[in-house]
């Protein structure tokens, strides 16, 4: 790959200019610190191939936790215009179809729970499934119940107990994507996928006790229900096997599309068809019950949580007050209207690794954070911290209403292994008052604070280019993961 | 036949070589069970077909791996023996030998063999391929 050029628009943003075969400039949104990582594992190179897909409308972007993926970089946005050929593409989604995260807030407040710790991060271990092919948190499904899973997400879960319809109306799009069809899900995704429900995973996925540090926006804070010193708690997971196997099929089924409508592609992992063909429409459906799957699957795990700390602390769920905030996803394709060039108009607005950020405008928006924004959950590292921003209208103007979604791997896993390990992290960790319990020494080590992006670094660019306002910081207490 | 893995930010790159392309089928998944299980064993005691069709050498890997993640995840089947009918550049057909892992047994979550900068090429030994992992 050739080096990319880069013109600086202003603090926070480069720009890729438009060249053949490109259809649309790129737009880096990153400090210059944040640049170099984005520049040397060639994501800028990924953002310009994007910007060849037919129909792209504006500008190619990366959020400022861009890193290289496939097809898209992780941290890549991008939008299409039905009307005038625009594409769907898979890889504009990636394999963990909505991947994403969500945070509980509770009436615990740190200082009384801090010596409890380490027994509530085991009580989390014990009753929330995780690690590698982690199954059996509920029994398992019949077709028809999975059906109903793929077709109604996380309103399924509610219905079987696991959770209120409060949570759905803190839930992007409810928990639930319209236009999910179980139909469009091969056999395999379904056999990969039905022992898998209200699990983990493994990997980047975790779940994490941490206490409000620091607040940024009183009146945000307060809409949100963050106080300082008040304990939350944040699950990161996706779709699992599910909705790896939809990745798989559909690539495929693209890569077949893309030879049929003529598209010619600079990188074989863009794979598209028109958003309007048959082979899309399946797609959307078929990425729609992925999408439903995964909110279930946290609806499920948010759940076991609650009732694991209640069990742990031997309080009522009234004293427990576990209430979730909002929760994102981050790797997505959806519809949505979009001002071009002052006209609105709906575009298919790819969100590979980032998340959707919209002002309290946005008819979107769950009606109590109409007043504030839409809450956008930005995780850190295990070892140093998260952010809650809230949603703007300058990142509509600017990200199609997108924003980052974490921050992103500097290291290569085996770096990352190389530079400490399990039990030096532990006891790093353990040093810093984190409390981590997790399945596999190899995916603990790889998953280091060391090897990601600084998130203060990362949410000081957020909050200068206007893509979220900062709210709050939200600081590790334990962890466990797969 | 030999494999290594190559850095890679995110997931993991494995670089195969092989004298014929079955082999090069073979080393593949051995570097798939290298990312994906704990301790591969060598035993060899449930039997298993396998058939992928593809459009070129560089398809077939992919759908290979895609194939046999599956059967990993799915039936936790891990192969060892690899007895081929055929395996050009449309079609891989093999008998496989190998065995079903523990539940514990799986060290990393493997979600797709992707065709991102996928290569696969001859050389004056055999072949060469590099296939990246999505984990």
């Amino acid at each position: 790959m050739s080096e990319i050029e880069l013109r600086q628009l202003d603090e926070t943003t480069w720009e890729i200019p438009q060249t053949p075969p490109m259809r649309v400039p790129g737009r880096i949104i990153a400090s210059e610190k944040l640049l170099e990582p984005i520049r040397r594992d060639k994501a800028a190179n990924q953002i310009a191939n994007v910007a060849c897909l037919p129909g792209v409308v504006g500008y190619a972007m990366a959020m400022p936790d861009a890193h290289w993926g496939y097809g898209f970089p992780i941290g890549g946005v991008a939008a299409t215009d039905p009307n005038k050929g625009g594409v769907v593409s898979p890889g504009g989604v990636g394999y963990d179809i909505n991947c994403g995260c969500r945070l509980m807030t509770t009436h615990l407040e740190y200082d009384t729970v801090k010596p409890r710790v380490r027994d509530l991060v085991n009580a989390l271990y014990r009753d929330v499934p995780c690690g590698v092919g982690s199954e059996g948190a509920i029994p398992r499904l019949g077709r028809k119940e999975m059906k109903h899973v793929l077709e109604t997400g996380a309103r399924w879960a509610v219905k079987q107990g696991y959770g209120t319809q409060a949570d759905l109306d803190a839930t992007e799009d409810s928990g639930c994507m319209p236009g999910a069809d179980a139909a469009a899900a091969s056999e395999r995704a379904i056999k990969r996928g039905e022992t898998q429900l209200g699990t983990l995973g493994s990997g980047n996925h975790f779940a994490e006790l941490g206490v409000v540090e620091q607040v940024f926006d009183d009146a945000a804070a307060r809409v949100y229900g963050l106080a300082k010193g008040a304990v939350t708690l944040m699950i990161h997971s996706g779709s699992r096997g599910f909705g790896y196997q939809i990745c798989d099929d559909y690539i495929r089924v693209m890569m077949q599309a893309a030879a049929k409508y003529g598209i010619q592609l600079p990188d074989k992992q863009l794979c598209c068809a028109p958003a309007e063909s048959p082979e899309a429409r399946q797609y959307l459906a078929a990425m729609a019950a992925a999408a439903n799957y995964a909110w279930a699957n946290r609806q499920i795990m948010m759940e076991l949580v609650r009732r694991a700390l209640q069990h742990a602390l031997r309080i009522s769920p009234r004293d427990l007050g576990a209430a979730l905030l909002y929760d994102v996803c981050h790797n997505i394709a959806k519809f949505e209207t979009h001002n071009v060039a002052g006209t609105p108009t709906r575009l298919c607005v790819h969100r590979k690794g980032a998340t959707r950020a919209f002002p309290g405008s946005r008819e979107e928006v769950s009606a109590q954070y109409r007043s504030v924004g839409q809450p956008v959950l930005i995780p850190g590292d295990m070892g140093t911290g998260s952010y809650v921003f809230a949603g703007t209208e300058e990142a509509m103007a600017k990200s199609f209403g997108s924003c980052c979604h974490g921050a992103g791997r500097v290291l290569s896993r085996s770096a990352a292994r190389k530079a400490a390990t399990a039990g030096e992290l532990r006891d790093q960790l353990d040093a810093r008052g984190i409390v981590v319990m997790a399945r596999s020494k190899k995916t603990l080590a790889e998953e280091a604070p060391q090897a990601y992006k600084d998130i203060d670094a990362v949410a000081d660019v957020v909050h200068k280019a206007g893509l979220g306002r900062r709210v709050a910081r939200i600081r590790p207490i334990g962890v466990i993961k797969g | 036949m030999a494999f290594r893995f190559l850095d890679h930010t995110a997931d993991v790159q494995a670089e195969c070589r092989a004298a014929t392309f079955e082999q090069l089928l073979e080393t593949a998944a051995g570097a798939l069970y290298a990312i994906a299980i704990k301790d591969v064993r060598s035993s060899a005691g449930v039997e298993r077909m396998l058939e992928v069709s593809g459009t070129g050498r560089e398809e077939l890997l992919v759908r290979w791996l895609q194939e046999l993640i599956y059967l990993m995840d799915v039936k936790r089947f891990v192969a060892t023996e690899f007895d081929f009918e055929r395996a050009d550049s449309r079609v891989a057909r093999a008998c496989l030998g190998g065995y079903i892992h523990d539940p514990g047994a799986r060290a990393e979550e493997v979600k797709g063999a992707t065709y991102h900068e996928l290569e696969l090429r001859e050389t004056d030994d055999g072949f060469l391929a590099r296939v990246i992992f999505d984990l």
